[in-house]
């Protein structure tokens, strides 16, 4: 049994030798699966060692240069692809796509799923960028969108500055009624911002902006009465690779009729299935679904919780789920947020808390609880959402609850909440924010034909 | 923790060369590798390492003596930030040495399983391809000639992403 086990392994590393010239000890795990003594013998001794490399790159550089040397002697290839997943996850989406066109290797590295999913955990991970998309009141029909750099002041402040260069402006020329920017932008999935604009009340068109890639996307108008409200969402089906718009029109009446259209196709097509109740407010995309509020109903009675309706990408099936139990029993209002990824469930009790909840694997978990003091207005506030790997919150107090004029920063950890100085914006524009999240998702080129 | 106690166990590193170090047992705790090994007991006192070179070997006793001094986070929950502050700059200036040490020093982090140390360089190598053009980065990388994608392949990919060349 032994023998079997030994030769089996040393064949098993020779193997390995011919691959990479330097093997990786194995770790703890593997090592509890073999006999300690034979392990060592094997892995350091029969392996064979390419001491000749090793010795001439320590012969060329026996003095350091004192700017290093920026080229490599070794091709990267020799690296294990480990090592290489573990490089490219932490070299920004812009230069890991360039890095695609690097060699056939790299190509096929960028693209591997593997790399996609560690990328996208390491994206939650950093701060999350922030986008905030604004209107000159002197030009209603100009959108501009600019992202909004968050840094700390020496003296331990938060510190918000606007980047002067525009991610992308947009010329909303079909516009018959001039929204404030706030209200024409319903959402963000995957890296795209989809805004609405309606066509003289009869019609509703829609634009995805991608402002990284710098592209636009008009969906088809569809049409609807203007005594008909609308709620809509975008979402991305990963079992087809492909974004759907679903709105649901809602008459007077309280009859329902959802609507979707497939990006990249020329037309919506009616769904049978409606949710159980009306819906309402921004869409949340989490987890292959979209989230919304259901309308409000049974406001007297405390203890019926509000239900938040959900619609599967990838079967085209709507369901319902419990708002979480909330702790205080004050006046409220209530809100979905994108908490990076997964659903925030905020109540705002007015004068005393703002509570923030997170759906982790079909259960609420309290995220934070928010004491309303000052520094923080009564009015129209918004938690926009989740700013990093600690989970802290950034809020927003503005005219409108979408309107964002004044921002907090909520510190989970600590419970310390700051305002945040803004350097760069200018009076006369009416503004609302947005949390950008970049996934490797939102850089895959899923529709050619979407051009500038 | 002091380095040089002569109570503590000494363990003897063995580079290609047959250059020997001798560190602290605690120094070489920072290779998982070497750590599942002593506590499996089957490291002698002079462990060979006959794939990493003196001057790799080197570099990683030094890293690996830095990063044993400094207080782990875990030890107690308000860390002297003084001690993050010190590591942070001793990691950061470990790291402007050249590529091919880089390279170098990757494989035998990797080898030893020194999951700081990987992710340091590997870090280090990222930051070096930021704000590069393709054909800077495959100089930094050393991309075999061979592999390169042939122009209508590079032309399209440059087209699909164009938005990443600006």
């Amino acid at each position: 049994m032994w023998k079997i086990l030994l030769s089996l392994f040393s064949k098993l590393t020779q193997r390995h030798a011919k691959e990479n010239p330097i093997p990786r000890l194995k770790c703890s795990r593997d090592i509890a699966e073999l006999p300690s003594e034979p392990y060592l013998q094997s892995s350091l001794d029969k392996v064979e060692l390419p001491s000749e490399a090793c010795l001439q790159s320590s012969r060329d550089n026996v003095e350091l240069p004192s700017e290093p040397c920026l080229q490599s002697s070794r091709d990267m290839a020799e690296l294990p692809p480990e090592i290489i997943f573990n490089i490219l996850s932490r070299v920004p989406v812009k230069y890991l796509v360039r890095s695609r066109c690097l060699s056939k290797q790299f190509y096929q590295y960028i693209d591997d799923s593997y790399l996609h999913m560690i990328y996208n955990k390491r994206a939650a991970e950093d701060p999350t960028q922030i986008i905030m998309i604004s209107q000159n009141h002197a030009h209603p029909k100009q959108v501009c969108i600019q992202s909004l750099h968050k840094k700390n002041s020496k003296q331990g402040s938060i510190v918000l500055s606007l980047k002067k260069d525009s991610l992308l402006k947009l010329e909303c020329e079909k516009l018959s009624r001039v929204y404030a920017a706030s209200d024409m932008v319903r959402g963000s999935c995957n890296g795209w911002l989809y805004l609405s604009q309606e066509y003289y009340s009869q019609y509703i068109g829609f634009i995805l902006v991608h402002p990284l890639k710098r592209e636009y996307y008009e969906v088809p108008r569809v049409w609807h009465s203007y005594h008909e409200q609308f709620t809509c969402g975008l979402g991305f089906d990963a079992s087809t690779n492909t974004f759907k718009m679903v709105c649901v029109f809602y008459k007077k009446t309280r009859d329902l009729c959802t609507m979707v259209h497939v990006l990249g196709t020329g037309s919506w097509r009616n769904m049978p299935q409606v949710p159980s109740y009306p819906i309402e407010g921004q869409a949340v995309f989490a987890q292959g679904c979209l989230y919304w509020l259901t309308e409000k109903r049974d406001l007297l009675m405390a203890d019926v919780r509000r239900k938040i309706a959900w619609f599967d990408m990838s079967n085209e099936k709507f369901g319902l789920i419990d708002s979480p139990k909330r702790i205080d029993d004050d006046l409220i209002r209530e809100q979905l947020v994108d908490l990076q990824s997964e659903v925030g469930y905020v109540y705002h009790h007015t004068f005393r808390s703002i509570e923030v909840w997170v759906l982790k694997q079909q259960e609420w978990v309290m995220h934070c609880q928010i004491d309303q003091k000052t520094p923080l207005p009564l009015r129209s506030i918004r938690v926009v959402g989740r700013l990093n790997k600690d989970g802290d919150i950034l809020i927003t107090v503005g005219r409108t609850i979408t309107d964002a004029r004044q921002f907090f920063v909520y510190k989970v950890q600590s419970g310390v909440l700051d305002e945040a100085n803004i350097v760069g914006m200018r009076d006369g524009y009416s503004r609302t924010i947005c949390m950008y999240p970049t996934s490797l998702n939102s850089i895959r080129n899923i529709y050619p034909s979407i051009k500038k | 923790m002091s380095t040089s106690s002569s109570s503590s166990k000494k363990i003897v590193l063995k580079s290609a060369d047959n250059e020997t170090f001798e560190i602290d047992e605690i120094v070489a705790l920072e290779s998982q590798a070497i750590k599942n090994m002593i506590e499996d007991e089957c490291a002698d006192n002079v462990i060979p390492l006959g794939n990493i070179d003196s001057k790799t070997l080197s570099k990683i006793i030094e890293y690996c003596k830095k990063h044993a001094e400094s207080p782990k986070k875990d030890d107690n929950a308000d860390i002297d930030e003084k001690a993050v502050e010190d590591l942070k700059s001793f990691d950061a200036e470990f790291a402007k040495v050249d590529m091919p040490l880089i390279q170098d020093i990757l494989m035998a982090a990797n080898f030893l399983n020194i999951d700081n140390l990987i992710g340091l360089m590997c870090r280090t190598i990222a930051d070096r391809i930021k704000g590069k053009t393709p054909e800077e980065i495959r100089k930094i990388l050393n991309i075999n000639k061979n592999d390169l994608l042939s122009p209508e392949q590079e032309a399209k990919a440059r087209e699909e992403n164009s938005w990443a060349f600006d």
